[in-house]
């Protein structure tokens, strides 16, 4: 295996999910294997900027971990899945890259037949 | 699990940025003792980010321009700066070293954020420039005697060392002599009076 994409289409907080398919993402990076992070569907949420969960939900900011992943590994947001749920570019975090459809299916096509696709 | 909150004043007199915010602390996996760490700075470093990038060697930045994302490839290890504020940073040792690090990175920041006061903006298109220098741009600036004083076996050698910072333009001895006077131009005009002085050149 060459490289990973973690994909998360759930929510955070909710699911573990997205809160692992950040960490096994960190987990490729830290043994020097290339690492992308897909958020779509409902996935888009976790890149929300100024999440608090630690003050109800008592559990850590999944947004701020696109922070210990960019720049080594990108954090893709679907832009469709960001436009559904009436999400704007400012309200993101700033170390994820927003894609369209065409975007999307450059950066599948792009990898080889080494890449393995993670859905958590 | 999750340090956050700890809040550090390192630079009490900066004119900028005085404190900085441990958020998260990550251990790294199969590096036994480093981490990853996400910082946070108490002020918005936007405007200040493009300025920082001439205080640090063309090889050793990756500047996102769309976002206004620099990431300084140094101290052995990737940091990344954002616009508001947000630093991360991997292949560390501990909390200690990353404030450390950050501590330096906080001067370089109130140092540009002074110049930008005092002596003005540079332009978006010097920025540029320097962000999308290559070693061949230095090399032809250089006198190109192969002389060897540099300690290099060539001149392009030591050009693409001058980029990556890992040796100063000050070995060049040939560069400081009155008969390559035009060189010297040259590289100014490449590179800029700051970036000269960040690769290590000091005028005479």
């Amino acid at each position: 295996m060459d490289s990973a994409i973690i994909i998360i289409d759930k929510a955070p907080y909710g699911w573990e999910d997205s809160f692992s398919g950040y960490y096994v993402a960190i987990a490729c990076l830290n043994r020097d294997l290339d690492a992308d992070v897909l958020l779509m569907g409902d996935g888009v949420y976790s890149a929300l900027d100024g999440q608090k969960p630690q003050e109800t939900l008592k559990f850590p900011n999944v947004g701020e971990l696109a922070y210990l992943i960019f720049p080594e590994g990108n954090i893709f947001v679907h832009k469709e899945s960001m436009e559904k749920r009436g999400i704007n570019e400012g309200e993101l975090v700033e170390a994820v890259q927003i894609i369209d459809d065409l975007e999307l299916f450059e950066i599948l096509e792009s990898k080889t037949g080494r890449t393995a696709f993670i859905k958590v | 699990m999750t340090e956050e909150g700890k809040k550090h004043v390192v630079l009490p007199e900066g004119v900028l940025v005085n404190e900085v915010t441990v958020k998260e602390i990550r251990p790294c996996i199969v590096a036994e003792g480093m981490v990853r760490a996400l910082l946070q700075l108490d002020a918005s470093i936007d405007d200040t980010i493009p300025l920082l990038m001439s205080r640090y060697p063309p090889g050793k930045i990756n500047y996102l321009k769309n976002k206004n994302i620099l990431t300084l490839s140094i101290y052995d290890r990737l940091i990344t700066l954002y616009p508001s504020g947000k630093v991360s940073m991997n292949k560390t040792l501990d909390e200690e070293d990353a404030l450390k690090i950050i501590t330096i990175i906080m001067e370089e920041i109130n140092l540009a954020h002074q110049e930008q006061d005092t002596s003005g903006r540079q332009t978006q298109e010097a920025q540029e420039k320097i962000s999308n220098l290559g070693p061949l741009d230095i090399y032809n600036c250089l006198p190109q005697t192969g002389c060897g004083d540099c300690g290099e076996a060539t001149c392009t050698a030591f050009a693409m060392k001058v980029l990556s910072g890992d040796t100063t333009l000050d070995l060049c001895t040939p560069l400081k002599e009155p008969e390559y006077v035009e060189k010297l131009k040259c590289l100014e005009e490449l590179l800029g009076k700051q970036v000269m002085v960040t690769m290590g050149w000091n005028p005479p």
